[in-house]
Order: C-alpha cells, then structure tokens, then sequence
C-alpha cells in the first residue's frame, strides 16, 4: 500500500512539474485565436501586444522544452495525452496570416513587430527536432495540418 | 645587387600596402564585434558568466574536502557539516544559486547587447560625421578657390585704381581665415578618423580610408509615427530585458531566504550577481528570515523603479529622433531652395565680373559666402537624415543592431545544429 501510495505521489509530482508549461502550451490556442483576430486590422501598440503574447508564448515553451531534458523524456513518454492531430490546427498559425503579419510589419524599411514574429518559422523548426519521426508522423497524419507545416517551411516534402 | 634591389623595392611596396585600409559602413558593424576592445572585455564577462553556470551545477556533485575528512575520526558530529562536501545536491540554496547564475548569464548577455549596440552605433556615427567633415573640407576648397580668383580680378583692378586696396587686403584677410578654418577641419577630420581606429580595434599606425556612402534622397522619404515605434523599441530593449531576468533571479534569493535552514550556499551567483550582495541571508533559521524577505521585496521594487525610468528615457529619446526625422523631411525644400538661389546668385555677380561691369567685390564675397553657408547646410541635413536613421535603427534594433533576445537566441541555435 505503502509502495503503491510512494509511486502515485512521485507520478503526480512528475505532472505538476511540467504543469506550467503544458498548460502554456494550452493557452496557445487562445492567443493564436487573437493573433487571426486581429489579422486583417491595424498595428497598433495594442494588436501588437496580442502579436507578443503568442509569438512569445511560443517561444517560452519552445525554450523550456528545449533546455530541460526530463521534460522532453517526460513528453515522450505521455505524447498522445498532450499531442493529438488537433495540435497543429489549434495552436500553430496558418501561413497566410503569418504572410499578411510579415507585410504589416514592415514599415518604411524598418522591422517594427517583435523580433519572435521574424523568427516564428526558425522557431518552429527547432521544437520540430526534439519530436522523434514516429511523433511528428501523428502529428501531420491530419493533411491540414501536414499543409500548414509544409506552407511554413517546417516541414520538407 | 639587382635582386636585392628588387626585394627590396617588394618589401617596401608591401610595407607601403599593409599601412592602408579601406573600410565601408557595412563593415563597421562586424569590424567594430571583431576588434572593438571594450566589446571583446564584455564578451569575455559573458564567457565567465557562462563558466559559472558549469561551475554552480558541478558544485553539486560531492567534493572531497581532505581537511573535513581528517577531522572525522576526532569528532564524528562533524559529518554532519561534511553535507555540503558530500551531497551539496541536498542543500536547495545550491539549487538556486544555479538557477541564479543561468539568469544573470541571460542578464549579462543583454548587457553585452546594449553595449555592443553603443559602440556599433557610435563608430557609425562617428564614421558619417568623418565623411560629413570631409565633405564640409572639400567645400571649404572650393570657396578659396573661388576667392582666390576674385582676389586675382580685384588685385587687377585695384592696378586701375578702380577698387581702394583696403578693398583686396580685406579680401586678403578672409582669404588667410578660411585657410585657417581648413587647417583646424584637416586636423578634426584626422582626429575622427584616429578614434573611428581605436573603435574598430585597428592599430593606430594603419592608415584608415573610409569609403563614401550613397546619402538618402529625403525627398523620398515618409513621415513617420511615434505609436509605430514605441512598441518594438520597449520590446527589443536590452536594458529593460536585463531589468527582467535580474528580477526573475530576485525570487530565488527570497527562496534562499527560505530555505536557509538547510545550509547557506557559499557559490557564486555569477557576474552581476553582486547586486544582491546587499541583501542579508542567514546561514540557518533564525528571526531575521522576515527581514531578509522584505529586503528582497524591497530590491524588487528598486528594480521595477529603475525598470520604469528607462522606459522613459527610451520614450524621450524616441519621441526627439521621430519629431527629428520629420522635421528633416518638412524643411528639405527650404534647404534646396536656400542653396538653389544662393547658387544663381554667385553665378550672376560672377557673370558679371568677368563681363567687366562694375560689381563691388564685398557683393562678391558675399555671394561666395552665401553659397558656402547654404552647401554646408544642405550637407549637414543629408547627413542629419543619415544619423537619425542610424539613431532609429538603434532605438529599434533593426538593421546591424538586430540581435536576438537570450531565451530567443536560444531557441533559434538550436534549430541551426
């Protein structure tokens, strides 16, 4: 009982440890939603603050993933509870809206967006390499998804 | 003989060559990174802070402390001290000093980014104003040449009797100033150029040339706003980002606070880990735990006060470089007005002279002068425009001064390996 109760505690501690980041990784999706929002409108100090939380967020849980080791043996041991088919469409950002982001960030030869939004693709490409093929394979198995990698340049034909 | 002669003639040649080097503006900003000694001072303060990191998370691992050991056999309740020898993996204040120093080396390196975007800045800078110089030289030149020539028909005609010698000496007189203003310019543009060396990191006995750049045709250019600036300024700002993670390390000193029962860590917080030395940690639970808490908490808020002022600084310093550029754009016609008409005027009376009508000289000079005042002034606005984009272009760290925030450093190195 004992043993059983010790393992349970040393499991749930391991979840909560990671709990932050992965519910980061969650909240993705809302501020992506606010990123295709604001898509089509001007960049005002306000949208560009939207812009941040994303493309930022983004960035955060690609460094945690990147720079903690165990967190990475951690998701690939419990891949399918944190990455679905769903992932790509729900938290990554399509790429003619990335475009139109790229166009409006552009003014009178200066780059006036955060530097997160320049380097999104670079981004996606390195959290792209801590995935073994098998995972990234369930991941692209929905087409939309495998589409919008593809139309980033993250993933090659 | 002849083939010593002509070693010779080889090695002066290429003596000769190695003194002169050419550079261009494009160049500046990875010369000054290469060379430039106070940037190479502070990559090495980030190389240290990097070592720390290695240095904190293997001072986890036990450590063999000869003099603790003898002891032992004398008094076994020693061992209880030997912890941080044997497994200083338990005390979390180690833990936390390493989590302290990977902070101060993300801190350090924004630190290295202001500064290094400093003096990439100044030596552009420095290298326009050089050329500005130059160019204020070259027409400095033309104005005594076009003296020289009105002192020659007025020397003419003071022979005639048609102009009174006070007339040429005055003349005379001017002449000797401008030769001195050129003088004193000489020495200022040699000067420019003796520290753009010391910038760069380039010894001072070779001879630097600095190639010419295509100024801007203002014209061109648009109006732009403060609203679209500001925000990629705050977000790009080295010494806001470095207030951060200083203020992100600060909770691990509060949990040093904390957990202050379970040993002190004696490790290094890494360089710039010293702005917390003011703040008392106990080695051990004792009654000065609040104090130490409060003290931290107070740190916090001079941090966020500090944090405060620089946004401002930075707003102030946006706010005069966008009113600046526009300015420059607005009164762009003035300026080529001012120097159009300056230019027909001299072309008039000089017309006239050789024409042999009776022109007064000083009508002359002053036309000389005219021109002179309206060149150097159109000059100086195309160089302005160059410099407020410089200056904007640092503000937001576009162009040579982009440069990846640390976590985002990072993130994208990785993807490159």
């Amino acid at each position: 009982m004992k043993y059983i109760l010790f393992l349970s505690l040393v499991f749930i501690l391991s979840s909560c440890k990671y709990g932050v980041t992965f519910s980061n990784l969650k909240n993705l999706e809302t501020s992506r939603n606010d990123v295709e929002l604001i898509a089509t409108q001007e960049l005002t100090t306000e949208n560009q603050q939207i812009l941040k939380k994303y493309f930022s967020g983004v960035k955060d849980v690609s460094y945690e993933f990147l720079n903690n080791s165990s967190m990475q043996n951690y998701t690939h041991r419990k891949f399918s509870r944190f990455f679905d088919e769903a992932i790509c469409n729900n938290i990554i950002l399509d790429e003619s809206y990335y475009s139109d982001l790229m166009r409006k960030c552009s003014v009178n030869g200066f780059f006036i967006c955060s530097e997160e939004v320049k380097l999104y693709k670079e981004i996606l490409i390195s959290i792209k390499k801590i995935f073994s093929e098998m995972e990234i394979n369930r991941i692209t198995a929905n087409t939309a998804c495998k589409d919008k990698l593809l139309n980033l340049g993250v993933l090659n034909e | 003989m002849n083939k010593i002669l002509i070693t010779i003639l080889l090695f002066t040649l290429s003596y000769a060559h190695a003194e002169e080097k050419v550079i261009s503006l494009d160049e500046v900003a990875s010369k000054v990174k290469e060379t430039n000694f106070t940037i190479l001072e502070n990559a090495q303060r980030i190389y240290q802070a990097k070592e720390t990191i290695t240095f904190n998370k293997r001072n986890l691992l036990p450590k063999l402390n000869l003099w603790n050991v003898l002891k032992l056999p004398f008094d076994w309740a020693s061992a209880i001290d030997m912890v941080q020898d044997i497994a200083p993996f338990l005390v979390p204040n180690n833990w936390f000093r390493v989590s302290q120093s990977k902070l101060f080396y993300l801190a350090q390196k924004e630190q290295y980014r202001a500064l290094w975007a400093n003096e990439v800045m100044t030596a552009k800078l420095l290298y326009t104003n050089t050329l500005r110089d130059q160019s204020f030289l070259k027409l400095l030149k033309t104005q005594e040449t076009q003296l020289s020539e009105l002192i020659a028909i007025v020397k003419t005609r003071t022979v005639f009797g048609e102009v009174p010698p006070q007339v040429l000496k005055f003349l005379k007189i001017r002449k000797l100033e401008i030769e001195e203003d050129i003088r004193l310019l000489d020495s200022l543009v040699y000067e420019e150029i003796k520290a753009m060396s010391y910038l760069m990191g380039i010894p001072q006995e070779i001879d630097l040339k600095l190639e010419n750049i295509v100024l801007p045709v203002v014209e061109d250019l648009n109006p732009i706003s403060f609203d679209t600036f500001v925000f990629r300024a705050m977000d790009n700002a080295p010494e806001l980002n470095q207030y951060a993670y200083i203020k992100e390390a600060l909770k691990y000193v509060r949990k040093e606070a904390y957990f202050s029962f379970l040993g002190a860590s004696t490790t290094s917080r890494g360089a710039g880990g010293g702005v917390f030395n003011n703040i008392p940690l106990q080695d051990g639970l004792g009654f000065g735990l609040g104090s130490s808490v409060r003290i931290t908490r107070s740190e916090g808020k001079i941090l966020d006060i500090n944090a405060e002022a620089t946004k401002e600084v930075i707003k102030k310093n946006l706010y005069n470089l966008v009113y600046n550029f526009n300015s420059y754009i607005k009164n762009i016609d003035n300026q080529n007005e001012r120097f159009q008409l300056a230019q027909e005027n001299y072309e008039t009376v000089k017309t006239q002279l050789i024409l042999g009508m009776n022109v007064d000289p000083l009508e002359m000079l002053t036309s000389i002068d005219n021109l002179f005042d309206a060149s150097i002034s159109l000059e100086n606005y195309k160089y302005e425009v160059v410099n407020t984009i410089e200056k904007l272009k640092r503000s937001i760290f576009n162009g040579d001064y982009t440069k990846k925030e640390g976590k985002l450093e990072d993130v994208t190195k990785r993807g490159e390996k």
